[in-house]
């Protein structure tokens, strides 16, 4: 059974001041009558030395002519001291002298004439369902053969005892009752913002990622809410980044099996019809040529692949890189097939000019934007098509740029140029083996060297593609 | 003899499909992208269709879901995930086959398909053999001609199969089931009573090294 804590504390603070409250007011109720007892007994102490000292002197006086008074003197003391309900009972050795107690109650003689009121013998007991503090005690001197037995009525006290405790303990009831019930609604009241805090917990822990808290106090607990509101919109936002980041990963690996199945099933596909079927000399020629173009394709996935990989490898070299040496080298490997398609392919660089970079990653970046520049001459049917790269430097700044005079970008194509596997007319593309990697590689490569990476292109006329380096 | 749709973007493919249907006899149509697909199943009466998933203009679910439930559907596509293979089979796929595939299950379960909606041929005829493999009846100008269990399956597992090579494992697997234990030399016994019996020794061709194949 779970215990809430503002019921652990309202317990707590319940019992406690319960305990406090009512031991205090037991205790000083106590103390009080034990006093208000000692002192009525006091009265009576004194009272009895009174009417013995009384009794005494009477009793001398007659002592001498008429001794035989004494018993009157005594009844006369003990009668008129019975009417107010003092009791009296007085012995002489062990015949009974003189008693308004109904029975025989006191024992009789005590051994000690000499020491008087000091061997006061005193008791409260009861007489007939009343209570009475009795007091016994030995006359003084010659008449110490007396032993005298006097009940004082102290019922009342007792009974006014009782009545007194018995409203305390209402006023006690009724005090704790009514504590706890306001002490309960103003904890539960109070507590009201960790139960909100709670739920709201709940839910957000149930997946509603909306949960928040709205009511917020001005307290610790206020403090803490405020900081759950902050948290949970953390978690929205790295969550919905987690997300994207897993959709991206996710759609990467799709169009990556789909670019290496697909020539796997033809390659496969005819492999097998050619074991399988009989086939003419001429399908002979056509199906080894279909198997060797898909075979060429994914060799060129599998290469597109390894070199965004190694972009993507953090442990890169950087070394000064003379830019001269690396337009040199991609205007030597595309010049062929440049001239093939009728391209002009013109290189402009300035003189001395260094990046820091990782050399064979600027090769397959300057080499990647020429060979786009040249497939978007190829797919346009201008008569005239030229491909120029150049770098040139500025204030602070590198500049490479490929220019071509192609087909060019629409702003759909822009947007997702830098997406793996994305190809703005996909049947020209795949016929030519493209893996549809090559923007992608380009910003990578373009990231890994803190350079910034711009396209401009109009639709039918053609793209600059520019990378601009920080120099150092 | 079926009327076959093929509904893919990769014209290789899309070939090498065409090609194996049209040596089991069938007739074939190739399109390459989801509107032409649709464009021309309501022009034609297809028995069949391909269909590629990854297509420009629509894509092959959605393609299937503007269909008529009765017309046949095979899903031929790269998209292998779980998710992937329960969206097409829900829309009321007939099968689902990924790539790569391996071409002989292709024609298995085309056949499958065509059987299940009886657009299948129960009866062929080779020569002046005729074959009925629903009844299992083969007439030999129009005498009934005897075979044996075994014959028969094997004679059934080269004509759903015909003009592809069957290796003998694979011949011992379709006629004599995945539990027998034998030699393949039983399949080349067989072959001989096959060819004696029938007078098929042209048409039934041994293929060096490797197995059988039917040329029809």
């Amino acid at each position: 059974m779970k215990i809430k804590f503002w019921q652990k504390i309202y317990i707590c603070v319940l019992f406690v001041f319960l305990l406090f409250f009512n031991g205090s007011i037991f205790t000083i109720v106590t103390v009080q009558n034990s006093k208000a007892l000692s002192q009525q007994k006091e009265n009576f102490l004194t009272q009895q030395e009174y009417i013995l000292q009384q009794i005494v002197n009477d009793m001398s006086l007659v002592y001498e002519s008429r001794p035989l008074g004494i018993p009157l003197i005594i009844k006369q003391y003990g009668d008129r001291y019975a009417n107010n309900g003092v009791l009296m009972q007085v012995k002489k050795g062990e015949e009974l002298v003189y008693s308004s107690i109904k029975y025989e109650y006191y024992d009789g003689y005590i051994d000690f004439p000499n020491k008087y009121l000091q061997n006061r013998v005193s008791e409260i007991a009861e007489i007939e369902n009343e209570k009475y503090f009795i007091v016994e005690c030995n006359l003084p001197s010659e008449f110490a053969v007396y032993g005298t037995l006097i009940a004082f009525p102290i019922q009342s006290f007792f009974d006014d005892w009782n009545r007194t405790i018995m409203w305390i303990n209402i006023l006690c009831c009724v005090v704790s009752t009514v504590t706890a019930v306001i002490l309960y609604n103003l904890l539960k009241h109070l507590t009201k913002p960790i139960q909100s805090l709670n739920e709201a917990t709940i839910k957000f822990g149930k997946g509603d990622m909306t949960a928040r808290i709205e009511y917020i106090t001005n307290d610790e607990i206020g403090e803490t809410a405020q900081n759950f509101n902050i948290m949970a919109q953390q978690i929205c936002t790295q969550v919905q980044v987690l997300e994207n980041s897993a959709q991206e990963k996710q759609n990467f690996i799709d169009d990556f099996s789909h670019e290496m199945r697909t020539p796997l099933t033809a390659i496969r596909g005819y492999s097998q019809y050619m074991q399988s079927a009989r086939i003419t000399d001429e399908e002979y020629y056509t199906t080894l040529d279909i198997i060797d173009c898909q075979a060429k394709r994914l060799q060129n996935l599998s290469e597109s692949m390894l070199a965004l990989s190694l972009a993507q490898t953090e442990e890169l070299e950087f070394e000064k890189i003379n830019l001269a040496n690396v337009l040199e080298n991609v205007h030597k490997a595309y010049s062929t097939r440049a001239k093939e398609e009728n391209i002009t392919l013109t290189i402009n660089c300035d003189k001395d000019i260094y990046i820091r970079g990782e050399n064979s990653l600027i090769e397959s970046l300057v080499g990647n934007l020429a060979d786009n520049a040249i497939n978007a001459c190829k797919a346009d049917n201008k008569s005239e098509n030229t491909v120029n790269i150049s770098a040139r430097k500025a204030e602070n700044t590198v500049v490479i740029s490929v220019t071509d005079n192609g087909i060019g970008m629409d702003a759909e194509t822009l947007e997702k140029i830098h997406t793996p596997f994305y190809r703005q007319d996909k049947a020209r593309s795949r016929k030519n083996g493209g893996a549809g990697l090559g923007g992608s590689i380009i910003k990578k490569i373009a990231d890994v060297h803190n350079a910034k990476l711009e396209y401009k292109s109009a639709l039918g006329k053609g793209t600059t593609a520019k990378v601009i380096f920080t120099t150092l | 003899m079926a009327y076959i749709l093929i509904a893919e973007d990769e014209q290789a493919i899309n070939d090498l499909i065409c090609k194996n249907l049209k040596l089991l006899g069938h007739r074939t149509a190739q399109v390459f992208d989801g509107a032409q697909a649709m464009q021309l199943i309501a022009e034609e009466n297809f028995d069949l269709v391909l269909l590629d998933v990854m297509m420009p203009q629509m894509s092959g679910f959605e393609v299937k879901s503007k269909l008529p439930a009765d017309l046949p559907v095979i899903f031929v596509t790269a998209k292998n995930s779980v998710s992937d293979q329960l969206t097409g089979l829900n829309l009321g796929a007939d099968d689902y086959i990924v790539k790569p595939f391996d071409v002989l299950v292709l024609i298995a379960r085309v056949e499958n398909v065509l059987r299940r909606t009886k657009k299948n041929d129960t009866i062929f005829a080779i020569n002046d053999c005729v074959i009925d493999l629903a009844k299992r009846i083969v007439l030999k100008d129009g005498k009934e001609v005897v075979l044996t269990l075994q014959e028969f399956n094997l004679l059934e597992a080269l004509i759903l199969n015909r003009n592809f090579a069957l290796s003998r494992e694979k011949l011992l697997q379709l006629a004599w089931g995945f539990d027998y234990m034998g030699d393949t030399r039983t399949v080349d016994v067989h072959i001989q009573k096959l060819r004696k019996k029938l007078d098929l020794q042209k048409e039934i061709v041994t293929v060096f090294k490797y197995g059988y194949r039917l040329e029809v």
